[in-house]
This record gives structure tokens, sequence and C-alpha cells, in this order.
């Protein structure tokens, strides 16, 4: 149908536009899919990838049968979800109520200091952070003023790792992720709004009613998308936060696949690793959009 | 018609940039010649060897340039504040120019990385992941040995045998030969595929402490580690430094390192090594068979005395949180009360307390065991290794680069001594001193045993200064210096910058020679060296090591830090040689079974 169209119209050169996002994945996704082929050779830099023997599973069947790899799954998904579930829930909150206030300056104010931080880099916010937690910063001269004896080693801690990571990750982001679902509740048709006030509706009834299913393609969307990730628990944030301490609770398969690859030099095996996340990915794609069009009705084809 | 040409167009275009990155991608393929400039074209052994009979036919002289202008690219690991003279750096100074200029060479900096941490062996891994090999190079860090054997199987760096027998100057050969273990871990099959540096004379780990707090508060000399204990807690709850607030640390440590294969800042290693155990080190029990010092009952001894001194907080609360970079902070900027560290402790990071503060004094202490012993665990595993790419054509200059470093450290080169002066009157941290691109000169292990015993016999009137060489001259200057003026006196007479910043130099080689060494050199006959029997990697090692590795670092991190009982350590050694411990014991026993 498009294409007839298209044809119709003469709408080629539209298809220009392409060019550039299939530059970019090729770049960054097609062509180094290649070296996952190093997963299951017996790599020889030397060689190089073209010629290094393969083996087979050998490195899977070593990266199924070792604690450690479930460990850090278990850790990746565990984190990876929380951030994913807070970093949905805490701009969409955010988005509603700050699209009930009605003075402009103090709406953009927010707005644009809350989406800041999403500029920094973890490098940066990770020294603040170690400062301000220390056993000796701000939170815990706070925590002393109260009362507490013993300082918090929060980042020293297994309990208090995660919650760390995402909190400063939803934090870091919800003002940025909130700008999407501002713009759609401009959407809305305001005279949905005049109605409801006719028919004597609350604030949070009008929320409730009109804004939230308003929005919610937007929602179901972004949550659809945000499923890629769901294996990216973030490396530039644990791995600046990270300590020996707290790697039952806090290691990752990234940091795994980096120690494993550049601090070890063992790169099969960190590729196998990378491969088997990949793998995990895509099945948790599949189930997630087959969900979302089961659920919510949402498809892309 | 024009619609479907441009489409033609757009997809050729998108086919052209897939096609480019592919192609990029593929130059991993072989010996890839793009990361090295100096080549311009791809070589092959073949054309090395003929290259080289030509070269060594033409010089038989090590030190003689060549004959046209050789290239070489190189990487290297930098001190974070080298403090140059004006206007030099690693990448432009006068000993590289020295080295250009005498050889005939052209050397290329690709990158840097601070020496700090493990930042430079990280940044290296990556370039051999991807095959773009410096010409020359170091292998240094936690991974050295690992990276090595990697370099080795995967025949990425040449065999430097032929070249060290035909290149290498009398004076390094003969400081290779006085160290037994110089080439245990970098001879392969007889092949010598790297040239070990950093091997000196055992060095033991010395107690640092702050004098001027522990004077403050009255508290004895440390002699066992119940002293230690007590000064620890005294420097954290006392407040030492008197400003009323509650921020001072006693002994800090860092956990990224626990212990140390190597010279790793600011260990733990002094309180292990005084029950015995020596948690990195494969060590021949009565029997001579080779077992695992981490799970020896000695260990688990002193792990019990490192979770009392936690949990009593004379550790450093955030003990779990450091790693190196950290505790040299804690220290440098003064906080800190109590360190581990080796003699030369006063040029890093320990003066950089006393230029923050020069009212600041450290004294070095000797921890002994129980009966007496000064143990040592890590000898004689060497600091790094140089290698070259295979298929470098002028495998020679690593050594003739090797050469002149050692002739630079041992300042016997005239036309250099207005250099030295120039460096040591910007009071250039140690590690840039003679900074060149490639920087690795060979020390007679005993060197620095010799020369503070040469010191003491200048200064107790024995001997006069014609026993000195020329590198030694600088230390006794310091020493003699700091007595005529010490650095106290200066303080008091209100100097200048210049005079405050050489006063202070003085005062740091002062410390190093005449307290920390002349502990070392007291205590010689105490010095117990368990040294590493075992070096290499075994087939278990490649994939189980890592894992037995964090198994070990996170039953001790728990056991210290109190979330396990010390009992644990029974269930981690059962784990641990269940999980492929035992094997690779057994691998190591045959390996060396073969050798014998």
């Amino acid at each position: 149908m498009l294409w007839k169209q298209m044809r119709q119209s003469g709408g080629y050169h539209y298809l220009l536009m392409l060019v550039p996002g299939i530059a970019l994945l090729a770049i960054f996704s097609i062509v180094p899919m290649f070296g996952l082929m190093m997963a299951f050779q017996d790599y020889n830099p030397g060689k190089g990838m073209w010629h290094s023997p393969f083996v087979g599973f050998r490195n899977f069947s070593y990266v199924f049968n070792n604690d450690t790899s479930w460990l850090v799954l278990k850790n990746t998904l565990i984190i990876a979800i929380s951030k994913m579930v807070f970093g949905m829930v805490v701009p969409i909150l955010f988005a509603l109520l700050l699209n009930e206030v009605r003075l402009m300056l103090f709406k953009r104010f927010v707005q644009t200091v809350v989406y800041l931080p999403h500029f920094l880099s973890w490098v940066i916010i990770a020294g603040i952070l170690k400062d301000i937690l220390s056993a000796n910063g701000l939170v815990n001269l706070f925590l002393m003023k109260l009362g507490v004896h013993d300082p918090v080693l929060f980042l020293g801690s297994n309990v208090w790792f995660r919650p760390i990571l995402v909190g400063t990750d939803v934090w870091k982001e919800f003002g940025f992720a909130a700008i999407v679902y501002l713009a759609a509740l401009t959407n809305i048709n305001p005279s949905l709004y005049e109605a409801a006030e006719m028919d004597g509706a609350t604030r949070l009834q009008k929320i409730r009613y009109i804004s939230l299913p308003g929005i919610t393609t937007t929602v179901v969307l972004l949550a659809t998308l945000s499923l890629q990730g769901v294996l990216n628990a973030g490396f530039d944030q644990v791995f600046n936060l990270y300590n020996p301490v707290v790697q039952p609770t806090g290691d990752i398969l990234d940091t795994y696949v980096y120690r494993v690859g550049f601090e070890q030099v063992n790169y099969e095996l960190a590729t196998a690793v990378g491969l088997f996340k990949s793998a995990v990915s895509f099945v948790l794609i599949i189930v997630a959009y087959k969900l979302a069009s089961r659920y919510a009705g949402y498809r892309i084809f | 018609m024009t619609s479907k040409r441009r489409t033609a167009v757009s997809l050729a275009l998108a086919c052209s940039l897939a096609l480019t990155l592919t192609a990029c991608g593929n130059s991993n393929d072989g010996n890839d010649s793009k990361g090295n400039a100096s080549n311009g074209k791809t070589t092959n052994t073949a054309d090395n060897t003929a290259a080289n009979s030509q070269n060594n036919a033409a010089s038989a002289d090590p030190m003689a340039p060549y004959k046209d202008t050789v290239e070489y690219t190189t990487v290297r690991s930098i001190s974070q504040d080298p403090k140059f003279p004006e206007g030099q750096s690693y990448e432009k100074n006068d000993w590289q120019d020295y080295v250009e200029k005498t050889l005939n060479v052209k050397g290329k900096m690709l990158w840097m990385a601070p020496s700090d941490g493990d930042q430079y062996a990280k940044k290296l891994s990556l370039d051999v992941a991807s095959n773009h090999l410096p010409d020359i190079f170091y292998i240094e860090g936690q991974n050295a040995i690992s990276m090595l054997n990697t370099l080795v199987d995967s025949e990425l760096i040449e065999d430097l045998t032929p070249y060290y027998d035909k290149y290498a100057s009398q004076k390094v050969k003969d400081r290779y030969s006085a160290n037994p273990y110089a080439f245990t871990t970098s001879d392969f099959g007889g092949k010598r595929m790297a040239l070990p540096y950093g091997m000196e004379k055992e060095q033991p780990m010395l107690v640092w402490v702050r004098e001027d707090w522990r004077k403050k508060l009255n508290l004895p000399e440390p002699k066992t580690i119940d002293d230690i204990r007590k000064i620890s807690m005294a420097f954290t709850t006392q407040d030492p430094d008197g400003n009323k607030k509650n921020d001072t640390l006693g002994l800090v440590a860092q956990s990224n390192s626990m212990y140390s294969p190597s010279f790793d800042l600011h260990t733990l290693d002094s309180i292990y090594w005084s029950e015995n155990a020596f948690p990195a080190t494969w060590e021949k029990n009565a029997d001579g068979k080779v077992q695992y010092g981490g799970i020896q009952p000695e260990a688990k001894k002193a792990l019990g005395i490192l979770r009392d001194m936690y949990k009593e907080g004379s550790i450093d609360k955030e003990y779990g949180l450091k790693d190196g970079g950290k505790t040299t902070e804690d220290v440098s900027s003064g906080r800190a009360g109590m360190v581990f560290e080796a003699w030369y402790a006063p040029y890093y990071p320990l003066g950089n307390t006393i230029n923050n503060d020069p009212h600041a004094e450290w004294k070095a202490y000797a921890l002994l065991s129980e009966d007496g012993k000064l143990n040592v665990g890590s000898s004689p595993t060497p600091g790094g290794f140089v290698v070259v790419r295979k298929g470098f054509e002028h495998p020679e200059l690593a050594i003739q680069l090797m050469n002149l470093s050692t002739e630079f450290a041992d300042k016997s080169i005239p036309e250099l001594k207005p250099v030295y002066e120039k460096y040591d009157k910007a009071v250039t941290v140690a590690v840039a001193k003679h900074a060149q691109y490639v920087d690795l000169s060979i020390a007679d292990p005993a060197a620095i045993y010799n020369q503070q015993k040469k010191y003491d016999d200048i200064l107790a009137g024995k001997a006069d200064e014609s026993i000195l060489l020329e590198n030694e001259k600088g230390g006794l200057d310091q020493i003699k210096a700091e007595m005529k003026t010490p650095l106290e006196t200066v303080l008091a007479g209100n100097p200048d910058k210049d005079t405050l910043s050489a006063a202070i130099s003085n005062h740091i080689g002062y410390l190093a020679y005449m307290n920390a060494m002349n502990v070392v050199t007291k205590n010689e006959s105490n010095i117990v060296v368990t040294p590493n029997v075992y070096s290499g990697q075994t087939a278990t090692m490649k994939t189980k090591w890592t894992d037995l590795q964090t198994l070990q670092k996170q039953a001790y991190l728990k056991i210290i830090l109190g979330s396990e009982s010390l009992d644990s350590f029974d269930k981690f050694v059962n784990d641990w040689k269940a999980k492929g411990g035992d094997q690779i014991t057994q691998e190591i026993q045959a390996e060396l079974d073969k050798h014998n």
C-alpha cells in the first residue's frame, strides 16, 4: 500500500531519509555482529577473528557451568527491571503533577532544573555520590545529627547498593523522560477537561479518567521500547560506583564481561557472555511485544 | 526515471558505507600495519630477518646509531603529577631528545595512561584485543602474567633471545645474572619472549606512622600488631591533628587489591606476612610440594586479626570501598596516620603529605613476626615486562633503549649532567626522573642495599665519597643537606617557596634512606623471603582462575568486614579446592616436576 502510494506520488526521495538510520544501524549494530564469531572460537588476537580456530560451544558450556554467570544475570535482571519500573512510574507521576501546575514560569523552571542531570556523565555523578555517601559525607553527618551512631557505608552495603543504583538512575533521568509525557499530555483535547469540569469532576478524577488514558499509548510504546535494554543495567553507573564489597549484589553482566575480557585477557569468554546477554534480550523483547499487542493493542506491524 | 536513479544512489551510498566499515572491521586480519605508522608497509618475518642480519653485520656496537632513522611506536604509563622542569613533559624532554639523537631513532607515543590503578593495563588490553599493537611496549599491572601468556600463545611478540645476546650491554647482562629468578617468568621453552624489569632484591613492607601525631598523643613506638592497633585506634578517635573535628583516620588500606602478588600500594601485606601468611603466593610446604598460601591456616589466623581490627575500628571503616587511588588521596591530604609501604614510600605518596603540610612527619618501622622474622612474600615477581611486537623490523631497539635507560639511571653519561641537575632542581618525582618513551633501566638487584651500606659507612667516617657511583651521590647530598639544615630549621626561618621545596625534597630523600632503608638494612639478617614458585598459567587456570580469585577476595572481605564468621574460611577452602583449586595445584606441581 505504502509502496504503491509512494510510486504514484513519485515520493522515492523520502527513502533517502532512511540513509542515516541505516548507516547508523550498520556502523553500530550490524558490522560489530561479526565479532560474535569470537564466542565460538579459541580466539587468538594474532590470527584475528577470521583465522582463529573454532571450538563450537566450549565457551558457552563454561559460561553456563559457572556460578558467577548466574549470579551476575540475577543481579542484572533485578537492577534493570527495578530501573525500568521506577524509570517509568516516576516520570509519569511527575508529568501528571507538573501538568496540573498553572503558573507557566514555575512549570518551565522546574522542568529545566529536573532534566539537567541527564547531561552529566556518571563519572562526575559517581565522584560526587562517593563523597556525599562516605562515612563522613553529608548524608552520614545528617544521620548523626538525627542520632544514628554508626555511619552507614551506603556504597559498601549489599542492602543499599541496588536502591542507590536505581534511585540515582531515576533521579538522573526522570526529568528528561518526563518531556515525552508532557508532550503527550498537551495533545489531549482541552474540551474533554472542560466537559469533565461541567460534570463536577475533581482534579484527581480528571487525571484518572482523562490524562492517564490519554497517554496510555505513549506509555505502552515507551515501555516496550525500554525492554530492549532490559539487560542493560547501566555499565557506566555500576562501573563507577562499584567496589569489591558489593560484588554479590552489584556485579552485572557488563561489568563481568569487562572484567573477564580486559582484566583477565579472556576475550572469547567475554564475547560468549555478551552473546548470551543478547540472546536473552531478544527473547524478552518478543515476549514484551506480544504482551503489548495483547493487552494494550499496540502493534508496530 | 529520475526517482529510480535517486534510489539507486541512496542504496549505493548505504552499501558503500557498510562495505567500508566491514573492510575496516577486517583490518584485524593478520599483521595489521594501520596502527603502526612506522611500518608503512606490511611486513613479514622473512623480510625482518633479512633487515636485522644486515643491521647486525653493520654494527656490532650495541650503542651505535642507525644509518637511517628508525621509527617506532610505543605507549606508556605515567605518574599523575610528575613535576617536570619547565617546558618538559613525558612527550618532549631532554632524555627523549638524547635517545633520538644518539640512536638516530624517532619515537611516537600512541597514548599514555596513569600508572595508578590498573588503567594502563586495561587500555593496553584493548589494544591487544584489536591487534593494534605498538612496536615496543611494557606489560604491567595485576594481569601482567596472563597478558604475557596470551601474547606468547597468540604469537604476537618477538623472541628476543638473539637480540638480547647480541645487543644487551655488559652492565645490563651482569645485573640480570645477579638475580637467579630474573627470567623465570619470561622465558618460554628456552625463548626469551620478554625482558622483565623492576626486580629488586626483596623489599619488606614497612609500617609508616605519622610521627607528629604519635608524639602528640604520647604513644609508644610500634613493635607488634597490638601496638599498631592501639596507635591506629588513637589516631582515629583522639583527634591527633588537634582541629577539634573527628576527621582523622588510623591505618588506611585498599581492598581493590587486598594482598599483593607484587607491590601494590597500601595493601595489608604486613599483617598477613607477620603471621606467616602469604595469601597470593604459590609456596612450597615442608614436603617440598606446592601449595597455595591463600588457603592455609596461617591466612585464617591473619584474617582473624584483621577482623578484630576492623571491628574495633583500627582499620579504616571504609576499607572495603577503597582502591589505591583513594588511599593515596587520604595519605596525601593528611587525613591518614598509618600505612604499609616499602622504603620508597616518601617519594610517593607520603611526600605529598609533607608538601601539603611541611610540619607532617612520617617514620618507618618494621613489623616482625612473633619469631622475629621480617617476612617478605612477593619476590621475585618482576614489576613488568618489555616486549616487542612481532613483525617490528628492529627488535634490538628495545634492548638498546634498555641499555641507555640503565645508563641514565646510573647517571653515567657525563654529557647529561646539566639535565640531571635540572631535573633534581625541579623536584621531579622519581618515576619521571629520566623520562623517555621506553624507560626501563635495569638496576643491580641489591643496588639499594649496597648504596645504603655505603651511606652508612661514609656518614660513620669509615669510608669516603669516592666509593659512591655517580647515581648514588644525589641521595647522599640530600641526606647531608637535611642533616646540616633540617626541614624544621628551614621552616622556622620563614623560607621562600624555592628554599622550602628544596628542603622538603631533601627531607624526603633523608626519610627514604636514613630512616626507611636503614630499618631494612638493620633487619637484613631477619629477612625471610617466601618466593612465589609458580607464576605461569596452567590450562585450568585459564578458565577458572578469575573465579577462584573472586571467591578468595569475597571470602576474605566478608570475614574482615564481619558479615561472615571466621570459620566460614573453612568452607571457602573447600569451595576453592572443589572449584578447580585442587586441579590447578596438581597442574602446577606437574609443571614444576617437569623442570626438576
